[in-house]
């Protein structure tokens, strides 16, 4: 009993006597000043911490004398002795190791190779990477390629869509330095909005999402745009089959400061006029973006970075119909040390979707349809690393959307005779998040991580509907029909969400880690589509009176296995319950229909699944499989006959295999092969002869009864690096490619009607009147070549 | 209008790489199919019967001879039908239905008894049915001469239309209309008729019923005023039958109907106004 004061008292020495100091600073590459994020920081009688998205770190032990090493795949160690005896400010630039045999083997960052520093649920893939799996025309695309990852399903070709663990492609929350980019889709979707010159970087949250995240469902896309080298101007660009790109970069002040510009512009366009059919030749068809950042350093603690985004899609036909559309974002962002131990990023942020639609049907007969979502927020993340065992984040963000649903207006004089300006209400909401979150090292072997985010949604002003619905066709009733008209500025009506997030991580040995993951998110708008491809035209739902936000809860389960041959392995199970969902009502009327929320019905869904992972990122040879088995229903009173049913993207088998062979210094091959289980639909049942002609029978009871048979595909890629030129810094590389490499017609879409007289062009032997199934088929064969340059 | 030309306009976009492919899909057993109108004219009363069929069959419809049919008038008489032919069950004599009554259609088949019921709508007489010549203008409206009706609608509840116009026995046009959208109302009842140049000039169109007409032409216009139900079912279908892997399109399913037990088709009453025009130029 006596002991007891003593050990207390011994404790409390240590507490009172060993003084805690703390180092930070940022981890930037020595060649261009670029930051590192995910750098490893390790002292040498243990603990570390890893960089942050700006590269910055902190560290906080006892007084001192270490040996700090920082590391980063790729890059020659730095080893500093650091005596601790006050707070420390040590910035590192960490140079790219000297015999590498190029970025091919450079996949996965230091720490990350380590089981225990591997986070459930989440994948990154770098651009690097990224450029050498061969994608369609040869245009590297960072969203197609992360389909190829688990979990991630590709929503089809021609679709840069994809859904995550049994979501739907608007519960992913797009982030292009965080600003939500609302439609990633170029060209309908054949390409993503992300030029990979601009990319520095992406990570997938697909569960276990932090609570500093929310707004969407099933997954979290966090893609960052390069600083710019802070060190030397440089370019890099390239000339492809489709289109063309530029990047230009440098210093504004040496070190201090850097700027990126980087353009695309598309010219697909320019060989429309070969083609046979005629309707294509007088088409036009291209997408330009523009990605810019810039940063500048205003003092050892603060630092400002600007970065933008705008691209634009146009697509015609002949002259009788347009569509452009784009997205444009802006994001200021101030990066600020309060302390050594607490840093702050604060973001004014602006996104804005739209698109028009411009029909030109006849002199009185020339229109348009404009639709937008525009927001803007405030947000503000704080991180303090209280000491080698915690790190405590906590923020919040404002959001201010604002909806225009469609205007729909005459062109001309003429027009306005026959068509009046239509204005569907506009709609404004607030949308905000608060959190806090704790990532603690109980021990070596033990990790947590637990927060909470409290979100909330209010509709402000003007009016909202209230649909009495038919009991059998769940049509709304017009003349039950109730509109409620609220002040301008008035909140009339708010959903707030708690969100609890958790995960562990246990170290069975350095190897083998088993880990686990719950988390539970709300979606305050949403999107209604009737198709599996994105179309710019599909509308966004605020949540509002009538449409209850979305809200899921998933865990998840993995095993994270690294063997010593340099294999790394994953495998994860997940279970995940969703609330409102939404889905159209059978016939709904879909086209500029004003009361669109009145179609709509919402249920429950749910999505379980498992996933596999097998990567050799080191050597000559590297490659993953990636293999996933997963499913979703829906269950929605009114469709389907109130029976569960497959959801519309649900794709049950889908493998990925993708290999790279570096043969020398400067070849490069690349071969891939996807195959995806076919997509469901709903197909006829049997054909009943009413008003003198076929009319299709579905069955009311199983909507997507059937599927579309299976996608696969190969492609191949070979990259040929100019010969090395020691006192020049040209550097430039030929991209071959061939895509779907044994020609499979794989299915966009199938659809039943009867042939029509215009079917016979196509179809000479088909009988007029009767019954058939129609398949589109986007992309056969295509080679491309790309040339490469950089200085 | 509008609607129907964003719908073509994307179907162009999609029709490029078409083609018809042979796939095997589910099927189900054959369902009843009834097709019926009965009118607030005084006719013979009519009711066609035939089974659902694979999707893929190549046959024609296949009829149904053998059930029995029956019409009851809510409150009223029971009108019995027989077969005649090729699945058509007539009345013996000619009846007329009342508006605001309903009616209700009883079919026997195979054990089974599938009913429908359905009220007759008001509806005013067509005013007037013309053809005006429309000259070479500077709207690029084609030139030509155009039929339209005009009529009053019953301002006492929404109004469903469906217009079938025939040119010389031969029908030249279907359709369907419900006030949703234009300047000149339903049934061009918004349009002074005597100065049909006059009200283009001010800007507002006419909705001709149909086009392309010539001297000696001769148009007949059927009105229906129709029940709603029945309105959603027509639009619907068309936009079933019309669906090109587009945005556009509905999800699959099929239009509501009045039938029970499942049957395909639908049992319309609706109150049917006609109207003939001799073109002379």
């Amino acid at each position: 009993m006596r002991l007891l004061p003593i050990i207390l008292a011994s404790m409390l020495s240590i507490t009172l006597f060993a003084q805690q100091y703390t180092i930070s600073g940022r981890v930037k590459d020595a060649a261009n000043g670029e930051t590192l994020l995910g750098a490893a920081i390790l002292i040498e009688s243990g603990g570390g911490a890893v960089t942050n998205e700006y590269g910055f770190y902190s560290i906080s032990t006892t007084a001192g004398t270490y040996k700090v090493t920082y590391k980063y795949l790729g890059y020659d160690d730095v080893v500093k002795t650091v005596i601790l005896d006050r707070n420390k400010t040590i910035n590192v630039e960490l140079g790219e190791k000297a015999n590498q045999l190029g970025t091919a083997v450079v996949s996965a960052k230091a720490l990350e190779k380590k089981v225990e520093n591997k986070k459930i649920s989440v994948v990154k893939m770098e651009t690097s990477k990224i450029k050498e799996i061969p994608v369609i025309f040869g245009e590297v695309d960072i969203l197609k390629t992360i389909t190829l990852l688990p979990g991630i399903q590709s929503a089809g070709e021609g679709n840069s869509g994809f859904n995550v663990r049994g979501g739907s492609q608007d519960q992913n929350l797009i982030l292009l330095d965080e600003a939500t980019v609302y439609n990633a889709s170029h060209l309908l979707g054949f390409f993503s909005v992300f030029n990979g010159d601009a990319v520095k970087d992406l990570e997938v949250y697909k569960g276990g999402i932090p609570a500093k995240y929310g707004g969407r469902l099933a997954s979290i896309v966090d893609i960052k745009m390069r600083d710019g080298n802070a060190k030397k101007f440089a370019a890099i660009g390239g000339i492809g089959t489709i289109s063309s790109r530029l990047t230009l970069e440098g210093p504004i002040v040496k070190d201090k400061s850097s700027f990126m510009v980087a353009g695309r512009r598309s010219y697909a366009d320019v060989f429309l006029p070969l083609a046979p059919d005629e309707t294509v030749r007088e088409s036009k068809l291209y997408f330009y973006d523009l990605n810019l950042k810039a940063n500048y350093e205003l003092s050892d603690k603060d630092r400002l970075y600007v970065s933008g985004y705008f691209g634009r899609d146009v697509l015609g036909l002949n002259e009788l119909f347009a569509i452009n559309w784009g997205n444009a974002t802006a994001t200021l962002r101030w990066n600020h040390l309060v302390n050594e131990k607490m840093f702050v990023n604060t973001s004014l942020v602006y996104s804005d979707f739209n698109y028009g639609v411009d029909i030109n049907f006849a002199e009185n007969a020339s229109f348009g349809l404009d639709q937008a979502i525009n927001d803007i927020y405030i947000k503000s993340d704080w991180t303090n690393y209280v000491n080698t065992k915690s790190t405590l984040n906590f923020g919040g963000q404002v959001i201010y959307h604002r909806f225009n649903p469609g205007l729909f207006s005459p062109n001309n004089e003429a027009s306005s005779i026959l068509f009046e300006e239509t204005q569907i209400e506009k709609r404004k909401a607030l949308e905000t998040g608060w959190y806090v979150d704790q990532e603690y090292k109980h021990s070596p072997r033990l990790n947590f991580r637990y927060g909470l985010r409290v979100s909330s949604f209010s509709n402000i002003g003007g009016s909202e509907y209230t649909y009495t619905k038919n009991a059998e066709t769940n049509e709304p009733i017009s003349a039950l029909t109730v509109k409620d008209s609220f002040a301008d500025g008035e909140i009339y009506n708010t959903y707030v969400g708690l969100e609890p997030r958790a995960s562990a991580s246990y170290n069975l040995t350095t190897n083998v880690a088993i880990k686990a993951s719950y988390n539970r998110t709300f979606q305050y708008i949403q999107q209604a589509t009737n198709t599996a491809s994105s179309f710019p035209t599909d509308q966004w739902f605020s949540a509002s009176r009538n449409v209850k936000p979305q809200r899921a809860d998933q865990v998840a389960i993995g095993l994270f296995k690294n063997f010593d041959i340099g294999l790394e392995t994953s495998a994860e199970v997940y279970y995940k319950w969703m609330n409102n969902q939404v889905d159209y009502r059978d016939n709904a009327n879909l086209a500029f229909n004003e009361n669109l929320d009145g179609e709509l019905l919402t249920g429950n869904g749910w999505a379980y699944g498992a996933e596999f992972y097998v990567a050799k990122t080191e050597g000559a040879s590297s490659g993953f499989i990636s293999y996933t088995w997963a499913k979703t229903m829906r269950q929605i009173d009114g469709i389907s006959g109130n029976n569960p049913y497959v959801a519309g993207f649900d794709r049950r088998h889908n493998l990925s295999l993708v290999f790279t062979q570096k043969f020398s210094k400067r070849l490069l091959a690349t071969a891939s092969f996807v195959f995806a289980s076919g997509q469901p639909l709903t197909t006829p049942v049997s054909k009943y002869y009413y008003d003198d002609e076929w009319q299709t029978n579905y069955n009311d009871q199983e909507r997507n009864n059937f599927r579309l048979p299976a996608y696969h595909r190969a492609d191949i890629g070979v990259t040929l690096q100019s010969k090395d030129k020691p006192d020049k810094r040209f550097n430039s590389n030929w991209n071959f490619s061939v895509y779907n490499l044994y020609n499979r017609e794989n299915p966009y879409a199938i659809y039943f009607r009867t042939i029509r007289d215009t079917d016979l062009v196509k179809n000479p032997d088909a009988t007029v009147g009767n019954t058939a199934a129609f398949q589109t088929t986007l992309f056969k064969i295509i080679p491309a070549i790309t040339w490469n340059f950089e200085f | 209008m509008k609607n129907k030309l964003l719908i073509f306009l994307t179907a162009i976009a999609f029709s490029a790489c078409e083609k018809i492919v042979e796939i095997e899909i589910p099927s189900e057993a054959p369902r009843l199919v009834i097709e019926s109108q009965i009118y607030n004219v005084k006719d013979l009363w009519k009711v066609k019967l035939s089974s659902s069929q694979p999707y893929f069959d190549q046959d024609s419809a296949a009829f149904i001879s053998t059930a029995s049919v029956y019409i009851s008038e809510i409150g009223g008489d029971t009108v019995f039908l027989n077969h005649s032919d090729t699945g058509l069950y007539v009345s013996m004599d000619s009846h007329q239905c009342v508006v605001g009554r309903s009616y209700q259609l009883n079919v026997l088949y195979q054990g089974e008894t599938y009913q429908a019921i359905e009220q007759l709508q008001n509806a005013n007489p067509i005013d007037t049915l013309m053809f005006f010549f429309l000259p070479p203008n500077d709207r690029s409206f084609p030139s030509g001469n155009y039929v339209f009706i005009q009529g009053q609608p019953d301002s006492t509840r929404k109004n469903f239309y469906v217009f079938k116009a025939y040119k010389n026995d031969t029908l030249s046009s279907t359709t369907l209309d419900d006030d949703a959208f234009g300047s000149v109302t339903l049934l061009n009842s918004k349009f002074n008729v005597d100065d049909i140049l006059g009200e283009i000039a001010n800007d507002k169109q006419p909705r001709p019923i149909t086009f392309d007409v010539k001297n000696g032409d001769i148009i007949v216009v059927e009105q229906f005023a129709v029940s709603e139900l029945y309105y959603s079912f027509l639009s619907d279908l068309i936009a079933q039958q019309n669906r090109s892997g587009t945005p556009f399109d509905p999800p699959p399913a099929n239009p509501n109907n009045n039938l029970s037990r499942g049957a395909l088709g639908y049992f319309s009453v609706a109150h049917k106004e006609t109207e003939r025009l001799e073109i002379i130029e």
